[in-house]
Order: C-alpha cells, then structure tokens, then sequence
C-alpha cells in the first residue's frame, strides 16, 4: 500500500507540473493576442469609454481607501443579492442576444441546419457520409425541430441558450456538492463567461454537449458525496447516460468527467473505503460502455438521411491536419478525403502526408510546432469567434432591434474589438487563477486537472488550430477555476508583495533603523 | 501588445525588484523600478498611445479650433488642417512624440516608485499629473497652431520647435517641482534631517 501511496503522490506531482505547464504556456500567448490591440478604426465612444473606465477601475482598485470596502460590501457580504441581481441581468441580456439578432451561421453549423430541411440533397449527403460524426447531432435537432414545428435559428439559439444556462447549473450544483465555499466563485465565473460568450447564437456540438457532460460531473460528485444509495444509484445511470450522449456528440467532451472518475475511483478506494460507491462507479460505467455502443447503433440505422458509411473521414485525417500549418483545418487535405473514394486510400494519403510533414519538422522542430500550436488552441478568450471560415455574412442593422448588439458581435460591427477585449480579459483572468493556483491539491482538482490534461494534449496531437474546441472543456475548465481561487489569490498577492513596498514594509524599516 | 522576449524581459525585471527589495538596496530598486516600468510601459502599450493619445489630443484642440473658425482636424488619422489666415496652408500630424506620451511615461514610472508617497496618495497624483501634462500639451498645441494660423506658414518653425517646446518644458517643469521636489523638502524638514545620520 505504501508502494502505492507513493505512486500516486509521484504522479499526482507529475500531472499537477504538465497541466500548469501547459497553462503557462497558453498564459504566455494569451497575453499576445491581437484581441488586446486598438487600431485606429476601432476609435468609438465605446471604446474609448471602455478604457476610460478600465483605467479608472484599476487605479480605485490600487489606490482608493474605499473601494476594497465597497468592493467587499456588494461582492461578498452581500454575494447571494449581487448573484442573484447579476443572473437576472444576465437572463435579460442573453434573450437580447438571442432575440435581437440569431443570425444564419455558416460552415458546419450552417450544413446541419440546411440538412434539416432537405437532407437528400447530394451535398447533404456528401457531407454526412464523410462526417458520420455529425449524424447524430444532426438527429437531435431533427427530434427537436420535430417537436416544436420549426427550423428557424431562433428556435436553435433558444434551445442552446436553455442547454449552456442548463450547464451552468449543474455545474453550480455539483460545486455546491464539493465544496460550498466554492458556489460563490463558480457564479461569478459562469456570470462573467456567459457575458462574453456570444456562442449561444452558434446551435453546434460546442454547446451541445455542455450540459450533458455538466450533468455526468454532477453525477460522479453525487457518488462521492452522498452516502445514500437510493439516491446516488439513479443519478449515476442518468449521468452514465448523459455520457454516452456527449459521447456520440463530440467524443473528446468526456475527458473531463472521466479524468474525475480516475481520481473518484482512487478516493473511494484508497481513502473512504467506501465500496458501494466504487461498485456504483464501475455499473454507471459498464451502462455507459452498452449505451452508447447502442446509441451509435440507433444512430446507424436512421432512415432520416441517407449516407454512404463508406466515405466517411477516417481519424488520422483528423491527425495529419493537426501537424499541418496552424494546427486547425486544411482545405486541401480536406479536398482530397472527397476525391479518394475508398477508405483505405484516405487511410494511406492521411498517413502519408502525417509522416511527411512529421519527417519534414524533426524532433525539435515539432516540439516548437507544439508550443506555438497550444497558444493557437488555447490563446483567444473569444473562443474565436468569426474566425472559421464563412461564419457568418449578418450585417449591423440600424433599423433592427437591439442594434448595439449587432455592433458589438457582428464581423463588420464597430465595436468588435470591444467584446475582444473584454472576452479577452475575461480569459486572461481564468487563466491566471488556473496557473497560480498550482499549489491547490485535492481530488477534484486532481480529476479535472487529468481530464483537462488529456483534452488538451488531444487537441496538440489532432486538429485544433483555434480556442473554439476548447468550449466542451469549459465546465471542467471553470469548476477547476473556483476551487483554486482562494490559493491563486493568496499567490498573486505573495508574487506582489515580493516585488512591492506595502504598508507593513515601511514599518518594519523604521523599526530596524 | 506584448511580445514573447518582452514578456522573458518582464519576468527578469520583477526577479531584479525582488531581489533589490530582498536586499535592501533602496536606491538600486528605484532605479530599476522606474526604468524598467518606463520602457515597459511604452513598449507594451505602443499602439495604444499613438491610437488613444493622439486622437484624444486631436478631439481636444479641434473643439477649440472649430469654434475659432481656424482650423479642422481629423482624430483617427490625428491631423490638423491649418488654413492660415494669410493664405497657405500647413498640416501637422499628431504622432508618438507630438502627443506627449514618453513624458506622461516617465512621469508614471517615476511616481510608481517615488518612495515619499503611500498608494491612496500616489493613485490621486498619478490621475492628477496625468490630466495635468495633456492639458498642457494640448494649451501647447493650441499655441501653435493658433499662431500659426495667425502668422502664417513660414512662423511654424518658431512657434514648434522653440516657443512650444518651451512652453510644454515650463508646465512639466511645475507638475514635476509640485510632485516630486516640493514635497521632498517639506519632508526633509519635517523629519529633522541631518547629514550625519543618528
């Protein structure tokens, strides 16, 4: 058993110095983002009242007797009211969003909701047959556009807005469950991401799998939690459930809730002993293996559209575009899976091109690939947003609604830098809390650092090349984030006193003297 | 905004503080506080200055020129028309130096780590000089431009290189005695002073 200890305190270090390593580096080029710059052009009332203000908040912030004391009156004495008030505003401004603008959304978004309506089409088809992994989502909007009699993208963003506001609240569910500390942190952090997170208007597999992964992070924190069987038992079916679901959505969502299984199992065994649990885990596992082995199963034999299985992009594509240029789409290669007709030739011209290009970087030459390639998947707080190719084509409308929200997201609006910026701030923070909160161990942590390890060293090896697949990633991402607040802040404030003269630092000088 | 070799420079300057702080080389951390926060503030924050400064400082001296009736100005590419009142026409360009952003710089870094003040004081002199060095630069500009639309094309070389400079040096010559000399020899002479130490 001391063997074992040992292992495990050895490999928890190992994973603790990986993760915060990789966030370092995605540290180092989130702060070089273009999302930080102004031009000229981007010269509006707006921005120049935004940085106006920011400056101000940050010299009151360093400077003024009272603003910590108010600081501290509205955010944590009065935390449930300020939480409360800011969820309202947040509900008011996300249905702005969704109602005032819900534009037609281009590159796979867009060939999912055309599908919809005419899913034989020859391109409908083409498409599903090379991107089977997007039959089932496809499936899903099918059941629901079905239900409501609608296909308008209003319908969609408001089906996402209740997924990703669904997520939140398992997630504050599942903090409440840990650590209820913690609760207060996790609002925030979900409150100020869903203000800069405009994805709600974008009904893809990002924001589909969030609640469904959410829910299967609630479920295991139900099975270490909670002693009572009648209560943890059902939980862990529909968690293994909802796994299997995300699991047919986007495979790469389930690194989190799984990286915290790994350490639940170790918990339960090692330190609770508490063996119906283990024995839970292990039946919420063996349904998820059967059912999403069924649910690929169902998802084979739709007759909604019909699809040639032969075609379909095999996943060393998906690893030999992840070496080339960015790290993120190459439409020649892309071509080439529609010109070769058979799998094993697309098999071999991905092969061939991923030790080509492997060959042609070298050792070091790919190691450096790496470290740029993890600020290209990580670096952007906008979750790169308009960056895929025909986003959108939605142009600000003065006589439409909700107008300032059009500026403000839309790819010629004026004030898209404004939204950058504050998205990017928004990041920044999230990622400081996680690097400086290193010294933070605890089984949750452990578990989600694991799972987050995993998804991004997938992202390293496969197609990424932009932060917007690091959106499935986000529950695990902002739970981490809370639990380590309190040591992330302790850090930052040790790293500034070491280099500032404070208060206290006088006094000791004068008493030395 | 930031580059990598900037962001390596920014790591081993705040390893110099601390060490300096460790130390208790007072002086030695001074030095190396306001230099190192001077050029990393003017490196880092680059296009925000030429962008902010030079529009805010542009909008500022077009209100008084368009209610004068002398010239016009354009804020985004930071230009001054002046049509001058006996014919000719001269065109100044609001660029990094014009705009007054190293001396608004030096004036931050050296307030960061002026070791008179505690922060309440210092924030309220940073906001104060700061309004007061652009009120400055743009009453130079003002001068300029309104004797040049006055005097004509072949003035602008007196009234920019020489009378404006001067007038420019002069304000920050007051904000910085009123910050930094003034309060320091109130100090001396509060605090007892004597060469020889206790």
């Amino acid at each position: 058993m001391k063997k074992l200890d040992k292992f495990l305190d050895r490999s928890s270090n190992w994973l603790n110095t990986i993760f915060t390593g990789l966030i370092a580096i995605s540290f180092f080029w989130a702060l070089q983002s273009s999302n930080w710059n102004f031009k000229s052009e981007d010269t509006t009332i707006v921005s120049v009242l935004l940085i106006f203000g920011l400056v101000a908040l940050l010299l009151a912030a360093y400077g003024s007797k009272y603003f910590a004391k108010i600081w501290r009156l509205i955010f944590v004495e009065h935390a449930r009211i300020t939480i409360a008030i800011l969820s309202i505003l947040l509900l008011g401004y996300q249905l702005m969003l969704v109602f005032g603008l819900h534009p037609a959304i281009g590159f796979d978004v867009g060939q999912v909701h055309t599908s919809l309506t005419n899913p034989n089409t020859t391109n409908s088809r083409g498409y599903f047959s090379q991107n089977f992994n997007n039959v089932p989502v496809l499936l899903f909007y099918h059941a629901f556009a079905q239900a409501v009699h609608s296909t308008s993208w209003l319908a969609f963003d408001l089906l996402t807005l209740v997924l990703v506001d669904l997520s939140c609240l398992f997630n504050v569910l599942t903090m409440y469950l840990i650590h209820k500390w913690t609760v207060k942190y996790i609002c925030y952090l979900e409150i100020t991401w869903l203000f800069v997170f405009p994805y709600i208007l974008v009904p893809y597999t990002d924001t589909l799998v969030l609640p469904f992964s959410s829910f299967a992070i609630l479920a295991l924190a139900v099975i270490i939690q909670v002693k009572k069987w009648y209560i943890r038992l059902p939980i862990a079916i529909v968690g293994a459930f909802a796994l299997a679901f995300s699991f047919l959505i986007k495979p790469s969502s389930i690194a989190v809730p799984v990286g915290i299984a790994v350490a639940g199992i170790i918990y339960l065994m090692m330190i609770k002993h508490d063996y119906r649990g283990l024995i839970t885990i292990l039946i919420s596992f063996g349904i998820f293996l059967t059912s999403s082995y069924g649910l690929r199963e169902l998802s084979q034999k739709q007759n909604f559209i019909q699809v040639n299985e032969q075609l379909e992009i095999p996943a060393v594509h998906f690893l030999s575009m992840g070496i080339s240029g960015k790290g993120g789409y190459n439409p020649h290669d892309a071509l080439m899976m529609a010109k070769l007709p058979k799998k094993s030739d697309k098999v071999a011209y991905s092969w061939k091109k991923y030790q080509q290009r492997l060959k042609s970087k070298g050792f070091f030459g790919y190691l450096v690939f790496l470290f740029k390639k993890q600020g290209w998947n990580t670096a952007d707080g906008t979750f790169a947003w308009l960056i895929e190719g025909h986003f959108t084509s939605a142009r600000p409308d003065p006589s439409k609604p909700f107008y300032f929200l059009q500026e403000l997201l839309y790819p010629t609006g004026k004030n898209l830098q404004v939204f950058r910026l504050l998205a990017q701030i928004w990041w920044i923070c999230v990622l400081a809390i996680l690097l400086f909160g290193y010294r933070y161990v605890h089984i949750y942590s452990m578990g989600t650092r694991l799972g987050l390890v995993v998804g991004m060293i997938f992202l390293l090896l496969f197609e990424g090349g932009r932060s917007r697949y690091l959106i499935q990633f986000l529950p695990g991402l902002l739970m981490l984030a809370s639990l380590l607040y309190p040591t992330a802040k302790e850090t930052i404030l040790d790293l500034v006193h070491a280099v500032t003269y404070g208060p206290n630092d006088q006094k000791k000088e004068r008493k030395n003297a | 905004m930031l580059d990598g070799p900037m962001i390596i420079m920014i790591i081993v300057w705040l390893y110099a503080l601390s060490v300096a702080k460790r130390a208790r080389f007072r002086s030695l951390y001074f030095w190396i506080g306001c230099l190192g926060l001077f050029f990393i503030l003017l490196y880092a924050f680059r296009t925000y200055y030429v962008w902010f400064f030079s529009a805010l400082l542009t909008n500022i001296v077009g209100f008084f020129g368009h209610l004068g009736n002398a010239f016009t100005t354009s804020p985004v590419y930071g230009l001054i028309n002046i049509a001058c009142r006996n014919g000719g026409n001269v065109i100044l360009h609001v660029d990094y130096e014009c705009s007054g952003v190293v001396e608004k710089t030096a004036y931050i870094a050296l307030l960061a780590f002026y070791p008179l003040y505690d922060r309440h004081e210092r924030m309220a002199w940073m906001a104060k000089g700061l309004i007061l060095i652009l009120l400055a630069n743009s009453f130079r500009l003002l001068f300029i431009c309104f004797n040049v639309y006055w005097f004509g094309p072949d003035s602008m070389f007196l009234f920019h290189s020489i009378i404006g400079r001067i007038i420019f040096y002069l304000c920050v010559v007051a904000i910085y005695y009123q910050v930094f000399t003034k309060p320091q020899i109130q100090k001396v002479r509060q605090d007892d002073f004597s060469f020889q130490g206790k």
